[in-house]
């Protein structure tokens, strides 16, 4: 026990974590150029090991692409380090008065590095497209699907069912209390193009028997899964809907299919409607955003963005809150427990697109920060005071 | 606890939060939804039938003269904007293949977006004019009502195995003062046979 103390509190141990951390950055500032900001962050820095692949397209890229270099993942360097450190404190330093301060500089490290990996496993990211006059009570995370069945019969409420697209395996059979049937699945394709039959009769036949997909015979070109920053993979699915009495039917879902351009595809069971998609997945507030006007300047003859905002119109009627609030660059409305970026815009003005973001520990990092700069304050007063009463 | 139990103790923390990402199916309920927001970087993701609804040919069409050409965007093959008197209006002209789920669907679809309650199939028969475009006899609907602001004037219009979608849409009072001009471009429409 006391020689894997040792080896916990040596400092030789955090230098290296911190040559390999400096390394994962490299490595993986290297792969953002393939893999894009998103995929780079997870695989490098929200992850226990993380593989640099030698790039294709380098020099002898051909016989050298299966060279690898294996590293340790942000989230096992930071465990190791946040370990490291305690270790240390407790080993090496004893508390007193005098190193107090070393003491909250530790404490605040140990912060930062907890809120670091917190954040990577509790922060929710999602978009919020505003249409002019319209408003939304909903963001959607344009990296994850779901695929849900809405009860609709209800006059005034809408009981949906969320299945992640993580369940949806082909063959499987999904069931949950609160629907009178099943699902199975009978294909999943994480991205995918849609075409016509009619136009493309080499294409696989269409196995939908309900719904958009058969009336319009509709076939699915399965696609490569994209990873790019700016490009959002269209996952579809052939869903089929077991009651009792038998298969209702075969619908094909795809978040091409979105409800703002065609219709809601519905079905009738023992008396009741529902409504099958596969969507964007969806994060519903108890409040709504209108976009009053959109400002967006460029500047003089160019296409570079100077300065654009969104005057929105917030509405929470369980706070009887009806205000007018101005999002732009870097001042975003903190609001509840998420924060609404000004991130983008449809071209012509009518729609403004905010970045959501939920971290419910963002103020962690604010709080570390302090108590490292008290800790420095502290400490060296203290050297200095010690210093100056020497000198006398 | 002794000090040099305090690492395992964090250690285990940290995993048992690495454990609670495992996805669950959920369940809720929200406020009946009419009218939906257009999904964020809508022309990415629609590669497909993007390229399907580019592949229509536009028809010959007269816009009116004071209607703003906008850009029409992947999906559909004809935009323009209208302004006077502070008030704003939108003409767009769509096609997508089959009926995309009947006329029914889209105009409670429409009425969703202007804030009105969906419709049945007889009070559809009921509200529908009929107009001729390009020889075909098709449905013309004026949607509005004096408790919105944004009301509706749109036709659709099957063509080959496919369906346009002409709309007018924006505050009530503009639409309505447009509703000839829009009649007008309507009665301009000429497909190219191919």
């Amino acid at each position: 026990m006391k020689r894997l103390l040792k080896f916990f509190s040596s400092l030789r141990l955090t230098i290296v974590l911190l040559s390999f951390a400096l390394l994962v950055v490299f490595f993986g500032t290297l792969d953002q150029v393939h893999l894009g900001i998103y995929e780079a962050q997870k695989r490098y820095f929200e992850s226990w090991l993380a593989l640099w692949f030698y790039p294709a397209e380098w020099p002898g890229g051909n016989s050298l692409q299966t060279f690898f270099i294996p590293l340790p993942g942000g989230f096992l360097l930071g465990i190791l380090l946040i370990i490291n450190l305690i270790c240390a404190h407790f080993t090496h330093f004893r508390l007193s008065w005098q190193k107090i301060g070393i003491a909250c500089i530790h404490t605040g490290l140990l912060f930062l590095i907890v809120s670091g990996f917190l954040t990577g496993m509790l922060q929710e990211e999602s978009q919020m497209a505003l249409d002019k006059g319209q408003a939304v009570r909903f963001s959607q995370n344009m990296r994850q699907a779901e695929l849900v069945i809405i009860d609709k019969s209800d006059p005034y409420m809408d009981y949906v069912t969320s299945i992640p697209t993580s369940l949806l395996e082909e063959r499987k059979t999904v069931t949950d209390p609160n629907l009178p049937f099943s699902l199975t699945t009978l294909h999943y394709y994480p991205n995918a193009e849609l075409g016509l039959q009619a136009q493309n009769p080499e294409a696989v036949p269409t196995l939908a028997t309900a719904g958009a997909g058969a009336k319009m015979g509709l076939v699915v070109f399965p696609q490569p899964l994209s990873r790019q920053d700016n490009v959002v993979n269209a996952q579809t699915a052939y869903i089929t809907i077991n009651t009792d009495e038998g298969p209702l039917g075969t619908w094909l879902v795809s978040s091409i299919l979105d409800s703002d351009r065609f219709p809601p595809q519905q079905f009738d069971y023992q008396g009741k409607t529902y409504e099958i998609a596969l969507r964007f997945k969806r994060t519903y507030y108890p409040f709504s955003l209108s976009l009053i006007e959109f400002t967006h300047e460029r500047y003089p003859g160019t296409n570079v963005p100077k300065h654009f905002s969104s005057l929105v119109q917030l509405v929470n009627p369980e706070h009887s809150e009806d205000r007018q609030v101005l999002i732009y660059m870097n001042h975003p409305l903190r609001y509840s427990d998420y924060t609404f970026f000004q991130a983008s815009f449809v071209p012509g003005g009518n729609t403004s697109i905010l970045q959501v973001v939920k971290n419910p520990i963002r103020s962690l990092p604010y709080y570390a920060v302090l108590l490292v700069g008290l800790g420095l304050f502290f400490q060296f007063s203290t050297y200095l005071i010690l210093f100056l009463k020497k000198r006398e | 606890m002794t000090p040099s139990k305090l690492p395992i103790f964090g250690l285990c923390l940290l995993l048992v939060l690495c454990g609670c990402k495992q996805e669950t199916i959920t369940t809720y309920s929200i406020p009946k939804e009419e009218s939906k927001a257009t999904a964020p970087g809508t022309p990415q993701m629609m590669p497909g039938l993007a390229q399907q609804t580019s592949g229509f040919t536009t028809p010959n069409w007269q816009p009116a003269r004071h209607w703003e050409t906008q850009d029409p965007g992947p999906m559909r093959k004809g935009r323009w904007n209208i302004a006077r008197d502070n008030q704003k209006a939108e003409v767009t002209a769509a096609a997508f293949p089959g009926d995309v789920g009947g006329d029914l669907a889209n105009v409670n679809r429409w009425l969703g977006q202007i804030g009105l309650s969906s419709i049945d199939a007889p009070t559809l028969e009921k509200q529908s004019l009929w107009v001729a475009i390009d020889g075909k006899t098709c449905r013309l609907l004026i949607l509005y009502s004096d408790d919105t602001p944004q009301a509706i004037i749109a036709a659709i219009v099957p063509h080959q195995g496919s369906t346009w979608f002409f709309k007018l849409m924006g505050e009530t009072a503009l639409v309505l003062q447009e509703e000839a001009a829009f009649r007008a471009f309507l009665d301009s429409i000429h497909f190219d046979e191919a």
